[in-house]
């Protein structure tokens, strides 16, 4: 592949589309709140504002399908950087973690940040300790990586087969978020719901696989990005006068304290981490926010944040988009790209819940059930709240309402009085996270499934037939994710914890060693990964069944145990076997060069004259 | 084929660099945000210091190294020669 650092393969009309897809958008809603003034139907408009961006990520999905392997995988490895961003952060901020990070700042204020700041600094970790090394080894997966390194199959094999289950949780968790915002707004059964969106999605990526995705997610995440923003800066504007909720929600912090201890928003005095955070069930509310430590404990503080930053920072779908950017130094700077949109959503997220916590504590609470305010009866109508009378003194005692944490953002749209096509724009957002993310791990999934497990054992598959047995991976995971989304009692939020600390305990050890190490050997890199899966896979199981914690560990941060256990058994196992030989440390070697041809695209290429076997 | 004696030095250089953002990113995010407590009781932007400098300040942070990390990093890969095609 040679390409240079100007990427002139790269469409030079990819600017203007997205901006005639933005204004599209925006035209899109204004025209929706015309129609709402002349007296359009609520039931119309919440069809439109959903569907019809579906249809349009779906649309963009099949005009760029393609039948080239290249195309398929890696996207043509002619991204920019910036779109490379985009998709950076389309799988990070996921509809999970977006909806469920805004409940959960909204129910323990600023202990939910662990969450937010394991993002940033795992996308920070990412780019300088993996990936100019995962680019340069041109390995279109996790998986594949390790195959070039250890030039094995069975590590490749190994790492594929524990690869599978933390992204099929994630791409459950995403279906579970999506569901129940979708089914806020059309008046189908929940299970219709799901099956639609998931056959979008399907219809979304399987003609043109990673090429179809990074589209998709580059104009799935302008909607995040407007749809979150575009309310919460006009509430801004009404409330403090500014258009920048970003710094200026620090103006509703002293009146919101002073409001949550009127209303006896005081508890205090931290509890076990799973315990502390939020779940599905609808719940009143009972903590300030502006409190830091208040619900967790300094140590689940640094364990939740150490395990979401070392998991974010091998999460199989980034490593996936890695291989898209042309050059080591195009992914170093797409992670700059990302960065910046990581922080901004990241920044917005608590000024978001800190406006909704502002609005629910001066008018919604400590109000006699007849006397709340009209969007109170609203917000009930929509399923946002759940509001019951006072059983000591029915009339005049303050109403308790329940709050449930996916839905927390589209209330902000309903306390304000705004048209309903803004709630309809925020849940558009939260369908476009989640669109985004469930992409990111189909992709993932099926990259695997074809090149790291069907490839190996065929390896005189035709390109026709790899894409083929990739296409079918995908409405094959997309099948095992809806049932494991149809269970009553998941909750999308701890799914997508457990999952990333899946990851975390079983592949940053070995990651971190197999570039930085020369002297680990396939058999260690397969000890720690196997070792380190089993350890956190186990104890997540152990304490989901209401085991006794080992050393004060949580069960939503087991892997605080499964990196250790990784690391040592990759060690151990390392030292136990063989040093590796001169073509091993060659290629280690070269992986460390940022210049000249891809390990792989090398490899390849003695493969052809028969010195070295096919990567 | 560049030389050994370039290739050893810049890896070298490039491990140093990324022991010392991964060291400070680890700072950022794990140490800044508890330490920063200690400060609320000064305000800032009307936000009590240590919960601006816990949600806010650390992202900048965050970013602000990402940048400066791969800046260092093309300034060392030019410096060796090691940029061009892949």
């Amino acid at each position: 592949m040679s390409l240079n650092t100007s990427y002139p393969n790269a469409n030079p009309k990819l600017g203007t589309s997205f901006g005639i897809f933005t204004s599209a958008f925006a035209s899109l809603v204004l025209m929706l709140i015309i129609l709402e003034q002349l007296g359009l139907e609520r039931d119309w408009i919440s069809q439109l504002i959903i569907v019809l961006p579906m249809l349009f990520y779906a649309g963009i999905g099949v005009l760029v399908r393609t039948s080239s392997v290249e195309d398929f995988f890696i996207s043509g490895q002619r991204v920019p950087p910036l779109y490379s961003g985009f998709a950076l952060s389309a799988n990070l901020v996921s509809g999970a973690g977006l909806m469920g990070l805004i409940g959960c700042f909204f129910f323990i204020g600023y202990d939910a940040l662990p969450i937010a700041l394991g993002w940033c600094a795992g996308l920070g970790i990412m780019s300088v300790l993996f990936a100019p090394y995962l680019r340069k080894t041109g390995a279109y997966t996790l998986p594949g990586f390790f195959g070039i390194r250890f030039s094995s199959r069975i590590v490749r094999l190994v790492a594929a087969l524990i690869l599978l289950p933390p992204v099929v949780m994630l791409l459950a968790a995403e279906f579970r978020v999506g569901q129940l915002i979708a089914s806020a707004f059309l008046n189908l059964d929940p299970q219709l719901v799901l099956q639609i969106g998931v056959g979008f999605l399907v219809l979304t990526v399987v003609f043109g696989g990673m090429r179809s995705l990074t589209w998709t997610q580059c104009a799935q995440f302008i909607v995040v990005v407007l749809g979150i923003c575009a309310p919460l800066i006009a509430v801004s504007v009404i409330v403090t006068n500014l258009p920048l909720p970003q710094l200026a929600y620090g103006g509703v912090l002293d009146e919101t304290a002073q409001l949550e201890l009127a209303r006896g928003l005081t508890e205090r005095g931290a509890e076990g981490l799973s315990q502390a955070l939020p779940g599905v069930d609808p719940m009143a509310l009972a903590r300030p926010f502006a409190e830091l430590l208040g619900a967790l404990s300094g140590g689940d503080f640094l364990a939740l944040t150490l395990c979401i930053m070392l998991g974010t920072a091998v999460l199989p779908a980034q490593v996936a988009r890695l291989s898209t950017p042309p050059t080591v130094s195009a992914v170093r700077k797409s992670f700059g790209w990302a960065a910046l949109l990581v922080g901004l959503m990241v920044l917005t997220i608590p000024a978001y819940a800190a406006f909704v916590k502002y609005q629910v504590a001066k008018q919604l609470l400590g109000v006699p059930l007849i006397q709340i305010p009209d969007w109170g009866a609203a917000l009930q109508q929509l399923g946002l709240i759940t509001l019951s009378a006072n059983s000591l003194d029915p009339a005049l005692g303050s109403a308790k309402v329940l709050f449930n944490r996916d839905s927390v953002a589209l209330m902000l749209p309903v306390i304000n009085q705004f048209p309903f096509v803004l709630i309809g724009v925020v849940g558009a957002a939260a369908i476009a996270a989640v669109l985004a993310a469930a992409g990111g791990q189909l992709v993932a999934a099926a990259n695997v499934l074809s090149n790291d497990i069907y490839y190996i054992f065929n390896r005189s598959a035709s390109s026709a037939r790899r894409l083929l047995v990739a296409r079918v991976a995908m409405i094959g995971f997309a099948v095992l994710a809806f049932s494991l989304a149809n269970r009553q009692d998941i909750d999308p939020l701890r799914l997508m914890i457990w999952a990333i600390s899946i990851c975390a305990g079983s592949f940053f050890a070995p990651l971190a060693m197999a570039i930085w190490w020369r002297g680990l050997t396939a058999f260690g890199a397969v000890c720690g990964m196997a070792a380190g899966f089993a350890a956190t896979a186990a104890y997540t199981g152990l304490m989901v069944g209401g085991g006794y914690p080992w050393f004060g560990v949580d069960g939503l941060t087991a892997a605080l145990l499964g990196v250790p256990v990784s690391a040592l058994a990759a060690l151990t196992a390392s030292l136990l076997s063989p040093r590796p030989d001169a073509a091993t440390l060659e290629i280690v070697d070269e992986m460390r060069v940022p210049s000249g041809e891809s390990v792989h695209a090398r490899l390849a290429r003695l493969a052809a004259r028969g010195k070295a076997p096919k990567p | 084929m560049i030389d050994e004696e370039q290739r050893k030095r810049h890896g070298q250089r490039s491990l140093r660099l990324v022991i010392v953002t991964v060291a400070l990113f680890g700072f950022l995010a794990l140490m800044v945000p508890l330490a920063a407590s200690l400060l609320n009781g000064y305000s800032f932007l009307r936000f009590p210091l240590g919960l601006f400098i816990a949600s806010q300040g650390t992202v900048f942070g965050i970013i602000a190294l990402i940048y400066w990390a791969t800046a260092r990093q093309d300034r060392l890969d030019r410096r060796h020669g090691l940029t061009g095609e892949l």
